[in-house]
């Protein structure tokens, strides 16, 4: 289970007089994933949610509070929490001098992937998601689709527990999205946890067990699309959100 | 290490697949035999009249002939009138002329060149050489001894330089080498621009910090991918510039008394100062991207880089002999490569800049393993 305890992130920037000012990107967050549950993050840019998801990754880590992985804090097991994570995100570009295979191959290795199943594991990767035909193509050659496959293509090399989700089918047409989208609802059958951060809120509605609504670093609302939806009094997550944010909606 | 070495592996075949790396890694090294062929061939025929062709609007006498004989007899004169000594320069069929009116020589030479050069220094000699003649002759007719006029005194000239290199051929050699250091500044700065500032650009330098890795063995595989590039860079234009060298030895007058110290010794001296001056310049570079958010950034954070590896040149120029030399991270590497190869090097500067590259290095990659543990460096 992924469990983030009162989470607290700031970071220091200079405003227009060259003072230190600092913004605080995620104020007070918690909330948990289990396994075989897929969790919405939504909210409109600058939420902090890239920053949240950042630190569930091990990528970044709290000023305050603590990501939990398996009951497990980065600090004391940073290498063995990762093993067991897959991270993708819509802005994460694949090294485009590699081909697919070779990309799967180095990621297995990072991961340690006993050296025996690699080939096959890395085969079954490629036949499934129909990636034959470009195998050994180099990734900056390949179109956005075959791509946004190898992408997730990678992060399944490893056999991960949790996948992280960032804005994953952003800027994809519908067939490239329904891959991710698809790929989301099949490891959810695998038992995997699945944080899922979107702006499409249509999109969350349809594959989420329980949404994580983020507005200027808080929590706004948390629980099953259904129960929003019925706190909210509405029809649609996107009218939810701009419910709950009432007035702020003009800040 | 095993997790840094699949990096380095990763960094490689990044580095080795694009075209840009390409050239820079095993081109630009090849501008050193290129330059040590093409600066030996301009100085041999500076120092040369062969081919060159001189008109002159009056007959020489035997003597005259015989004069510029002795100076070179490579050297070939022409007589036309002044006309067709002008029309003939216009044509490209003679180099220079000289007009005779009396008892002044007016000597029309293009000095902007190199052929322009070598006969103004040919004509310069023997005109001096000319004067005297007649001046012996105006003694010996007045039964005068020139001898007793003239040879006051003897000079002589003995060489004091150790190694019998000439001014040229020395600073041909330790440009040479100083461009090589140069080169290895130019690949690491190339090569971290785009492995370090270009991948966080790119956007995948966050998915190599979601892989169980640790952000040193992270930054270990790209240090090691820079100083392999260095090395292969820096081995190419050695192992080009060597055949070169001894090519225009062996093919030329003026550099016959060319003396650098090839041996095993200083080869295997020079592959160790490379090695180190690349560990170097490569942990330094990777120090300055870190503090960059682009690459853009980071090309003008390493760019100075090129120039401390320029600073031996000046040094060399103003005559400055001093340990601290030994000591300056970059510019040291092209400081000992010409102790090795031409200066004659000591065991006491080999080791302060053995010293000086080793301290340098490590403390500078403790303050980038520092440095990377950091988010600001990451992102």
């Amino acid at each position: 289970m992924i469990e983030l305890k009162n989470i607290v992130k700031k970071f220091e920037k200079l405003d227009e007089h060259k003072k230190k000012i600092t913004l605080i990107a995620d104020n007070d967050i918690s909330f948990e994933v289990k396994e075989g549950e897929v969790v919405g993050l939504l909210g409109p840019n600058g939420a902090g949610k890239t920053t949240l998801l950042r630190m569930i990754a091990g990528i970044m880590q709290p000023n305050e509070g603590s990501v939990l992985i398996d009951g497990k804090d980065y600090k004391h097991n940073e290498l063995e929490i990762k093993k067991n994570i897959a991270f993708l995100s819509g802005n994460t570009k694949l090294y485009k001098e590699l081909s697919p295979t070779e990309l799967m191959d180095m990621c297995a290795d990072y991961y340690n992937v006993d050296k025996k199943k690699k080939k096959k594991i890395i085969d079954d990767i490629i036949k499934r998601f129909n990636m034959d035909s470009f195998r050994n193509q180099r990734i900056g050659t390949l179109s956005t689709g075959q791509t946004q496959r190898v992408g997730i293509a990678r992060c399944l090399v490893h056999n991960p527990k949790y996948y992280i989700f960032d804005e994953a089918t952003s800027g994809l047409d519908i067939i490239s999205s329904k891959v991710i989208l698809d790929f989301i609802k099949e490891e959810k059958e695998n038992k995997k946890g699945i944080i899922y951060s979107t702006h499409y809120m249509e999109e969350a509605e349809n594959i989420c067990d329980r949404v994580v609504l983020l507005n200027k670093g808080r929590i706004i609302a948390t629980g099953t699309p259904e129960k929003i939806l019925k706190d909210t009094k509405t029809d649609n997550l996107r009218d939810a959100f701009f419910a709950l944010i009432g007035d702020d909606n003009n800040a | 290490m095993r997790n840094t070495l699949i990096s380095w592996k990763k960094e490689l075949k990044a580095i080795f697949r694009d075209k840009k790396f390409v050239s820079i890694i095993f081109f630009m090294p090849l501008i050193i035999p290129a330059f040590i062929l093409g600066y030996g061939a301009l100085y041999e025929s500076m120092a040369s009249a062969d081919g060159l062709k001189i008109g002159i609007n009056y007959q020489m006498s035997e003597d005259e002939s015989n004069l510029i004989k002795s100076i070179d007899d490579e050297l070939e004169i022409v007589t036309k009138s002044n006309d067709e000594l002008i029309e003939a320069y216009d044509n490209k069929e003679i180099d220079a002329y000289v007009i005779k009116e009396d008892k002044k020589y007016t000597l029309y030479i293009d000095t902007s060149t190199t052929t322009g050069m070598s006969i103004q220094e040919i004509l310069k000699v023997y005109y001096e050489r000319y004067n005297m003649l007649l001046g012996n002759n105006y003694l010996l007719q007045h039964n005068i001894n020139p001898n007793e006029v003239f040879n006051n005194f003897e000079v002589e000239y003995s060489e004091l330089s150790k190694d019998g290199n000439d001014y040229f051929s020395n600073f041909m050699v330790s440009f040479a080498l100083i461009y090589l250091v140069m080169i290895i500044t130019i690949t690491a700065m190339n090569t971290s621009t785009d492995i370090i500032a270009g991948e966080k650009e790119r956007g995948t330098f966050e998915t190599l910090l979601t892989f169980p890795l640790k952000s040193n063995e992270i930054i270990g595989g790209k240090l090691l991918a820079i100083v392999t590039s260095c090395i292969v860079s820096s081995f190419i234009g050695i192992g080009t510039a060597i055949p070169a060298l001894f090519y225009i030895k062996n093919h030329g007058e003026v550099f016959s008394k060319l003396n650098i110290n090839i041996s095993v010794n200083s080869v295997l001296l020079a592959l160790l100062s490379v090695v180190l001056t690349s560990a170097m310049v490569g942990v330094i570079s990777i120090f300055l991207c870190g503090k960059a958010k682009t690459f853009k950034e980071a090309q003008s954070k390493v760019s100075f880089l090129s120039m401390i590896s320029l600073i031996p040149m000046f040094t060399d120029m103003m005559n400055v002999n001093s340990n601290v030399l030994y000591m300056i991270p970059i510019a040291s590497g092209g400081t000992i490569l010409n102790d090795i190869f031409l200066k004659g090097l000591t065991m006491e500067h080999m080791l302060i800049f053995i010293a000086t590259s080793i301290i340098v290095t490590v403390v500078a990659i403790f303050v980038v393993s520092k440095q990377y543990k950091d988010e600001k460096a990451l992102f």
